[in-house]
């Protein structure tokens, strides 16, 4: 597996990864940079930085993290690149651990805690931000040919699979 | 290049026959305006209001703001690759519309944009709050994308900008500003013994509602540039944002940056000002790493030895701005940032998401967490329910008697990162 996707934004449930591990956590997007840095510790990398520009963690319930595995890497995204397996890239665990030095100081929303038509507006720009690290991590865009799926919170069901790392 | 802008002064706005300049009153054809707007097929409706400093009214969500201004001569148009073509500006002569403002409202999503009261105690954080304002209330058609819905708002207001000083290019400006930008081996043997500052200028570029345009192309596919001070004047740079109200850099203030101009002032005597390097902002690190090793690259080609860097927005810009600052550090060009801040409400908390050593000097545009009571307008343009959804709201920030507390964030230029905002510091 070259790509790890983890996200608690329902629409990347119904897109389409193919070959990508999906990490769909149902629950904040603290979970999601948690489950982001402990692959940061296992080698991984991350492709985008960890931070949305111009949102703070109450403003915006949604987050996506795209990691690739560094043994694997031909996208080099760090100049600190680790090319030996489980060697820790240091730039991205610096800035996962910035970020989460934010997310735990800070009041974090939750979606739930959020009207249905604010949570759709914030999961479309959250796919939205995350095109240019998709694509470069080459995702065709299969799933989005109709446009941006109907957004349905509701079938983000509590992960009990192999898949939840959060 | 040399560039002159003729600045005609707008004292008030009303509604009339024909759109002209009178006396330093904008008169405004409201039905040829509305009619011009609607010919683009994505918009479903738009209104016209008028709104001066002084008066009891609130904007929101207001997307962006553009000066009105429109070429005399030099050849093409201004806001290249929208109204005007792509062949390079910056030259000739560029008739502007000093003291009015188009600002576009409309909603697109939340969380995004911003408020501008034009009094009270919100006004005294914008800068629009001083200018006399067209209101365009925007309403895409339901079946347009959310990216044509935002194309649409963003064109609307060009449009509108270069229509009124179109339309008032014939009145006789009040001064004429000069400005000249000279060829790069006249300009490195220029004033010796000055040292040679060239403006890191950054761009948000990464991705709907977060885009910046260069030219016509979107600033997150393209590599640092060169750019002359004059095509900003004339509407190289263009906002396709509607992020962080208090730190966007919307297209009025691309067109007036106050460090080009700041730049320009001290140029010839305490510095030698040799040029503005464009940068992005993208998300993802091989692109912030490439962006950043570029403008440095190039500003080493100028032989500078300080720049300045202005960031645009908060959270991973920040990145981008201390990339910028390590990276020139390191090629022995001083850096001066200039930024704001995150700091919480009571400013005791983290500033910026990231630092580095290097950032000795930095100028801060404000804290934008600090909150404020914005008190009920007589007249609200666009939609208040929007305060509880906008960004530096929350569910409960508008309240019963139409007042609202929000973050500074919520208000359009309170923390611009260009300094082109109302919060500053004297020394004493």
């Amino acid at each position: 597996m070259v790509f790890v996707l983890f996200s608690n934004n329902p629409l990347m449930r119904v897109l389409r990864f193919p070959g990508w591990e999906l990490g769909l956590t149902p629950v904040s997007s603290l979970d999601v940079l948690l489950a982001g840095r402990n692959r940061v510790h296992a080698g991984w990398q991350l492709l985008h930085h960890p931070l949305y520009g111009n949102y703070r963690p109450h403003q915006q319930p949604y987050r996506s993290l795209l990691l690739q595995n560094s043994t694997a890497s031909t996208i080099q995204a760090n100049t600190q690149a680790t090319t030996q397996q489980a060697q820790v890239n240091l730039t991205s665990l610096h800035l996962v651990e910035e970020a989460l030095g934010i997310y735990q100081t800070a009041p974090v929303l939750l979606p739930h805690q959020a009207p249905h038509s604010f949570l759709r507006d914030c999961a479309t720009i959250d796919l939205e931000l995350m095109r240019l690290p998709l694509a470069q991590a080459g995702w065709a865009e299969l799933g989005l040919e109709g446009g941006i799926p109907p957004f349905l919170p509701d079938t983000l069901l509590p992960c009990t699979g192999g898949n939840c790392e959060a | 290049m040399k560039l002159e802008l003729h600045k005609a002064p707008v004292r008030s706005l009303r509604f009339g026959p024909q759109t002209t300049l009178e006396n330093d009153v904008l008169v405004i054809n409201q039905q040829e305006l509305q009619a011009l707007l609607l010919e683009d097929p994505r918009l479903a409706a738009v209104t016209v209001d008028l709104a001066h400093p002084g008066e009891s009214i609130r904007i929101m969500p207001v997307k962006d703001a553009v000066e009105p201004r429109c070429k005399l001569s030099g050849g093409n148009e201004v806001f290249p690759g929208f109204i005007g073509g792509v062949e390079t500006v910056g030259q000739g002569a560029t008739f502007v519309l000093e003291g009015a403002t188009v600002l576009t409202t409309g909603r697109l999503v939340a969380p995004q944009e911003g408020i501008v009261d034009m009094s009270g105690p919100g006004a005294a954080y914008t800068p629009f709050s001083s200018t006399c304002n067209i209101v365009l209330g925007l309403t895409p058609r339901e079946d347009v994308t959310l990216h044509e819905a935002e194309a649409t708002c963003r064109m609307v207001g060009l449009k509108a900008a270069h229509y009124l000083a179109c339309r008032c290019k014939a009145a006789k400006a009040a001064r004429v500003e000069h400005y000249a930008f000279p060829p790069l081996a006249e300009a490195m043997a220029a004033h010796p013994g000055l040292p040679k500052v060239a403006y890191i200028y950054m761009l948000q570029s990464q991705g709907l509602l977060h885009d910046t345009w260069v030219y016509g192309v979107d600033a997150k596919k393209t590599l640092p540039t060169l750019i002359s001070p004059t095509e900003i004047m004339d509407g190289a740079v263009i906002s396709g944002n509607c992020v962080s109200a208090c730190d966007k850099n919307n297209t009025y203030v691309h067109q007036n940056n106050p460090i080009i101009k700041a730049l320009y002032a001290r140029h010839g005597k305490e510095i030698n000002f040799v040029g503005v390097i464009l940068t992005n902002e993208n998300v993802t690190l091989a692109d912030k790493q490439r962006s950043s090793s570029y403008a440095v690259k190039l500003a080493s080609m100028l032989g500078v030895t300080a720049a300045v860097i202005s960031e645009e927005g908060f959270g991973n810009p920040d990145a981008d701005l201390v990339l910028n600052c390590v990276k020139a550090e390191s090629a022995g060009i001083k850096t001066v940032l200039v930024t704001d801040e995150y700091a919480g409400a009571n400013g005791a908390s983290q500033s910026l998401a990231d630092s580095c050593p290097e950032g000795t000097a930095v100028v801060t545009a404000g804290n934008a967490n600090a909150t404020i009571v914005l008190p009920p307008m007589a007249k609200v343009l666009g939609d208040p329910a929007q305060a509880d959804v906008i960004a530096g709201g929350f569910f409960g920030s508008l309240r019963a008697d139409g007042s609202m507390e929000v973050e500074l964030q919520a208000i359009l230029g309170a923390t611009n990162e260009l300094g082109f905002n109302k919060i500053g510091a004297y020394t004493i």
